[in-house]
């Protein structure tokens, strides 16, 4: 499903933040990338995105070359794509209904459509009772469920978390944590991007480890080396 | 495709709401823009009209003299007419005079006393003329030479103040319309410079106050051609509403202007009001064109600057 190969990517001034990555990642699989911090996580992501380019290399997703791909094109590709974010980067002023069906409202979802996905996707987050409040009035953990609920609306094939327990205390990290396992069950590839020792070593599934932008190692049921 | 038509018409209304005092002002500079605008093409309807009229009464008349027979004047009259440059000669009498000339001034007693006077006393008053009108205002000056060269000459004495009026007259009427409209070009030269800077920055701004969003629209896969669109439907709602004051601003004062301009045009039709009613698609769907062209590009112009897409 990916496919990285050689993938490098340097930042002005003199930071090679990816140096000759190649990663193979099946469907369906749960892939946690570590890696101490600056090590070139957050860019692997980035790339598989379309939100950097890599300097060198290929990249391919779902057999699809995004190496280059065009500006106009990067929209079709995101549709694919759920990603989630450490700091959730949910809509103050919406509500929780409001802020997954913005997101579904912007890409020219029917209204039919809106009201028929959005339930349902709540339910699996499990906040089909919360759905009018906003997101002061949600606990972090509530709040990253709403971001992977808004990640959830063109129900994609790949959904990438980068960091998305780093702003929450344990309980709720498990919390997310076993909604990104539930997530995969429904067969979602997800890629999970940590900085935790302990989410990495319960889940015993595969774990990529990157020092000073390369792959250091790649284990199939890893713990957290470092 | 309906559906996002009305999405992207929803979020610009919004977008208009938020920031409705910039909204606001966009809208008045636009107004004032279209304002001058019109002010030019209303002050040079004024203007040619008038210019029209003086025209239109321009013409030479030739006095013959004392003594001249009916016959001789009738064989100038006739060579006269077979000249290219006139349009129209006309006999006047004097007794035609003398009646012109009381019909003038019946209003003034003293004149009149003195005309009817001199008429007792079987004088004089008024000598026979003709007044001849040139096909067009520019064949005066040939006119005037001609009848100086001809061989009549030493049989009338010609007037030709009018003529030298009309030339003074309309060269002042010129040389003020150049300035006002000098001045308006100006005018509106700036607010459209003021204008550009107003969509500017209202963009600018409004891409300031939606960045959430636009970072979210971005996240989930919105089209950049979607993210652009509120912010030029927003401009072209200013537009809209700039173009809807103006249209009524001129309705509403041209229903006192209108009435001024018959007073001082009496007699010739210099109507600001059909004008605009004749071409009213023309005028104002042309400036609307004009000015959804200018800020829909200075909002391009300033996406590609802000929006990052
Ligand atoms: N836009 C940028 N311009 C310049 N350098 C950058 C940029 N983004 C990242 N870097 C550099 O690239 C390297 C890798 O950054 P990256 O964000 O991928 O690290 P990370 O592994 O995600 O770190 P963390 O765990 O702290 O999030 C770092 O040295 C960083 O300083
Ligand atoms: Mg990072």
């Amino acid at each position: 499903m990916i496919n990285l190969s050689n993938v490098s990517k340097f930042y002005k001034p003199n930071v090679w933040a990816l140096n000759k990555v190649s990663l193979n990642i099946n469907p369906g699989e749960f892939v946690s990338i570590v890696g101490q911090s600056g090590t070139g996580k957050s860019t692997l992501a980035k790339i598989l995105f379309a939100e950097e380019a890599p300097t060198e290399g290929k990249v391919e997703i779902g057999g699809w070359d995004i190496t280059n791909i065009g500006l106009s094109e990067i929209p079709y590709l995101r549709r694919q794509i759920g990603f989630v974010f450490q700091d959730f980067r949910l809509l103050k002023r919406k509500n929780i209904y409001e802020n997954i069906s913005f997101a579904m409202e912007t890409c020219g979802i029917d209204s039919e459509q809106i009201n028929k996905v959005v339930p349902q996707i709540l339910k699996i987050v499990g906040l089909q009772n919360k759905v009018d409040r906003y997101p002061h009035q949600l606990s972090g953990g509530e709040q990253q469920r709403t971001a992977i609920a808004r990640a959830l609306v063109h129900q994609p094939k790949l959904l990438i978390a980068d960091e998305p327990t780093g702003n929450l205390d344990s309980i709720n990290s498990r919390e997310i944590i076993d909604l990104l396992l539930r997530i995969n069950k429904l067969n979602t590839t997800i890629i999970l991007v940590t900085h935790n020792r302990d989410v990495v070593n319960n889940l015993n599934k595969r774990v990529v480890t990157l020092d000073d932008g390369k792959i250091i190692s790649d284990q199939k049921n890893g713990r957290y080396i470092l | 495709m309906f559906t996002t038509f009305l999405r992207i018409i929803k979020f610009a209304g919004q977008s208009f709401a938020r920031n409705i005092w910039l909204s606001v002002i966009n809208i008045t500079i636009l107004v004032l823009t279209l304002l001058t605008i019109n002010f030019l093409i209303i002050f040079n309807l004024l203007t040619t009209g008038a210019v029209d009229i003086i025209k239109d009464k321009v013409d030479v008349s030739v006095y013959f003299k004392e003594n001249v027979a009916d016959e001789q004047i009738q064989e100038v009259q006739s060579k006269i007419l077979d000249s290219l440059y006139i349009d129209d000669v006309q006999y006047i009498s004097p007794e035609q005079a003398l009646k012109d000339f009381k019909a003038k001034h019946e209003s003034d007693q003293d004149i009149l006393q003195a005309v009817t006077e001199l008429e007792r006393e079987k004088e004089a008053v008024f000598l026979p003329s003709i007044r001849i009108k040139a096909q067009n205002i520019s064949l005066y000056g040939d006119i005037l030479k001609e009848l100086k060269e001809s061989q009549y000459s030493n049989l009338f004495e010609i007037d030709e103040a009018q003529f030298r009026d009309y030339a003074t007259i309309t060269e002042k009427i010129n040389t003020i319309s150049n300035r006002v409209e000098m001045v308006g070009y100006i005018v509106s030269l700036i607010f459209l410079i003021i204008a550009f800077m107003m969509v500017y920055n209202t963009i600018k701004v409004a891409i300031y106050t939606h960045q959430e969003e636009i970072s979210i629209m971005k996240l989930v896969g919105a089209t950049n051609n979607f993210i652009k669109s509120p912010f030029i439907v927003e401009i072209i709602f200013y537009n809209i509403i700039a173009l809807l004051i103006v249209v009524i601003l001129f309705y509403l004062s041209m229903s006192f202007v209108q009435p001024m301009l018959n007073k001082l045009f009496a007699g010739y039709s210099v109507s600001v009001l059909d004008y605009y009613n004749s071409k009213f698609l023309l005028i104002f769907l042309g400036q609307f064109i004009f000015t959804v062209l200018f800020s829909v590009s200075t909002s391009l112009m300033a996406m590609k600057k802000y929006l990052k897409i």
